[in-house]
């Protein structure tokens, strides 16, 4: 039950979403992984954002590191990623999503990020309150009816990188691309998937 | 192997005794790929970052294959060292003058368990100098928390942290501080999850202590179970110390744990009305996480282990004089209509998951129905066993693939 990271990216079609603003909580990796846990998270996080349509409610599981990465983009482009293990509520992900969007509002408006076009740092000291809070699901949304599928404006698509994609696009070949990971972080990302095989039954 | 080929690795050993050796207060060692991330150089075979030891892989096999070939020497000298000690019987100041042989030995030994602590002859011969008293207890738990930052899984590791906290109470008939070993067990979970050495450790510990820690633990274990829903180890641990505050209340002497059978029942600490409220506040508790997080099946497996505990044990309460307060604790009928107030749920997220978790829960606890407490009075023999035959024939339709177990429980429960 963890929430990795929050980021804002600055979305816009046909371009490499424009990162904004990311926060990460890593306290349940090892020093030196950690490195390599920043640059996955970040490259799952821009990739989920740069796939998702405006208004659209995703959770894309990211099989290779067994996390879930939580995107929705918003009518003047920016999007939201919320990174969590595979066993955190998506409905919870998504109530962090929109209180994370009204933080950002509020800390920096329109005209601040409208003509960035590389990636940024805004400092929104908010997110990191937010991450913590929001490590205890229960403690974050008291209403307690947090799995109860309410209503239908927010569905919310289960993805696959694959499918977000183009047809035939692979993870790999993504991750070969990017420029957001390192040598190091690509030889985590494939250790991570056979760690967990030798490891896990699920 | 010339001396020339050795220079090369020998600088290596020489620089990672000189890092430890100024950095006294290193607290996380590590593997990385590229030290470049870390001081701007491509390929130093170790760094430093906030007293944090990183080696680099692409020198790891040489330093190893040194280190180990070093402290074979090392151990050769030490052991011929024992042999002329044995043989001659001098007294032990033999063992003062060669006190560097000794520092030698203990940087060898550490250094090859830095990188494998799955290397038994290095931890038998710190064994070896802890009984020889040139190793200190204490020292040698912190130097396994360290290799534990890196090494989390080894069990040669928890194997030999056990032989330490034994010898020690062995010698001075007291225990090493077992707030650090509880904090490890946690630290160690977290980074690498369903790590049962850890769990076994802590509850090794743990059942040496008192029903007061037993309470504390079980307090602390609330949270991680909220944080970590579908950890079993979380469970099975609240799952020890719940049967054995049961075991102590009700005296059960089974002879099954020594060190559990002497601990000694106090009424000042556990009396009737807290140990009512400890189990029916678990099963309140874990009920609640099964509506909370539809779709896990780990609270459901708990849920039905205590339960069968409880039932199973029904009637022993039964005959207690505590009957009237405990019994109505959980029965079949109040497990019943939980599972019913689950599968009426069609709301709830994962509900086909959740319905099929309820129905294997429910035909677990059909099974150990007791005759004379079914738990309420419009409950009786005949509609549990019509239920019952109504739930598996159910089944049967939904996992076609399992029709040979259900046939085995109905007759198993027709007789």
């Amino acid at each position: 039950m963890k929430v990795y990271s929050i980021g804002i990216f600055k979305v816009a079609q046909g371009s490499k979403p424009v990162l904004l603003s990311i926060v990460y909580e890593l306290s349940s990796f090892g020093f030196f992984q950690r490195g390599s846990v920043k640059e996955v998270s970040l490259f799952v996080s821009r990739e989920t954002a740069g796939r998702t349509n405006v208004g659209e409610r995703v959770s894309m599981e990211h099989t290779q590191t067994q996390k879930v990465c939580h995107t929705t983009v918003d009518a003047k482009g920016i999007g939201c990623t919320v990174l969590t293990d595979s066993e955190y509520p998506s409905r919870v992900a998504h109530n962090l999503i929109r209180v994370s969007m009204e933080e950002f509002y509020k800390a920096h408006p329109e005209q601040e990020w409208k003509g960035i076009q590389a990636d940024t740092e805004l400092p929104t000291p908010q997110l990191d309150q937010l991450l913590l809070k929001y490590q205890n699901p229960e403690e974050a949304d008291p209403m307690m009816n947090l799995q109860k599928n309410l209503d239908d404006t927010i569905t919310i698509v289960k993805k696959t990188v694959e499918q977000l994609g183009q047809r035939g696009e692979k993870l790999e070949e993504i991750a070969a691309k990017s420029d957001d990971l390192s040598f190091q972080s690509k030889a985590f990302m494939n250790n991570a998937e056979r760690m967990n095989k030798c490891c896990g039954y699920v | 192997m010339s001396s020339n080929d050795n220079t090369e690795p020998k600088k290596l050993y020489d620089d990672l005794n000189l890092i430890f050796k100024n950095n006294p207060n290193i607290n996380e060692i590590g593997f990385v790929i590229s030290t470049k991330d870390y001081d701007g150089l491509e390929n130093k075979p170790f760094v430093v970052v906030e007293n944090k030891l990183g080696f680099s892989f692409l020198w790891l096999t040489k330093l190893y294959s040194f280190c180990f070939h070093r402290f074979i020497e090392l151990k050769n000298d030490f052991d011929s060292l024992i042999n002329e000690f044995l043989k001659i019987k001098v007294d032990d100041t033999i063992f003062k003058s060669t006190s560097d042989l000794i520092e030698k030995l203990i940087e060898a030994t550490r250094n090859v368990l830095s990188i494998n602590a799955e290397n038994v002859t290095a931890l038998n011969q710190r064994k070896k100098l802890i009984i020889l008293e040139m190793v200190d207890h204490q020292t040698e738990i912190n130097l396994l928390n360290l290799i534990f930052t890196k090494h989390p899984k080894s069990g040669e590791g928890w194997a030999h942290r056990k032989w330490i906290y034994t010898d020690y109470y062995k010698k001075t008939n007291q225990y090493l501080s077992y707030q650090i070993e509880l904090d490890v067990c946690k630290r160690v979970a977290e980074i690498y999850p369903k790590n049962y050495y850890a769990w076994t450790h802590r509850w090794w510990i743990l059942k040496n202590l008192s029903i007061e820690l037993f309470l504390k633990d079980l307090e602390l274990m609330e949270d991680w179970i909220k944080r970590n829903i579908s950890d079993y180890c979380g469970y099975h641990h609240r799952y020890l110390i719940l049967t054995t505050l049961f075991k102590i209340f009700f005296n059960i002497k089974d002879g099954k744990d020594p060190q559990i059978d002497e601990i000694e029942f106090s009424n000042q600490v556990l009396n009737e009305n807290l140990f009512l409220e400890i189990w029916s506040k678990e099963f309140k508790f874990i009920e609640k996480v099964i509506k909370m997080y539809p779709g896990h099946e780990s609270p459901w497996n708990y849920k039905r282990t205590i339960s069968l505990f409880w039932l199973e044990n029904s009637e022993l309460i039964s005959k207690s004089s505590h009957s009237n307060l405990l019994l109505p604790i959980t029965s079949v009928y109040k497990e019943c209509l939980f599972v019913h107030s689950i599968i009426q749920d069609n709301e709830s997220s994962y509900y086909l998951k959740q319905k099929s978790f309820a129905e294997d829960y429910l035909s677990s606890i059909y099974q150990v129905y007791n005759k004379d407490y079914l738990g309420d009075s419009n409950f009786n023999l005949e509609t549990l066993k019509q239920n019952y035959t109504k739930l598996i024939t159910q089944l049967k339709k939904s996992n076609p693939d399992k029709i040979n177990v259900f046939d085995y429980k109905i007759n198993k429960f027709t007789k």
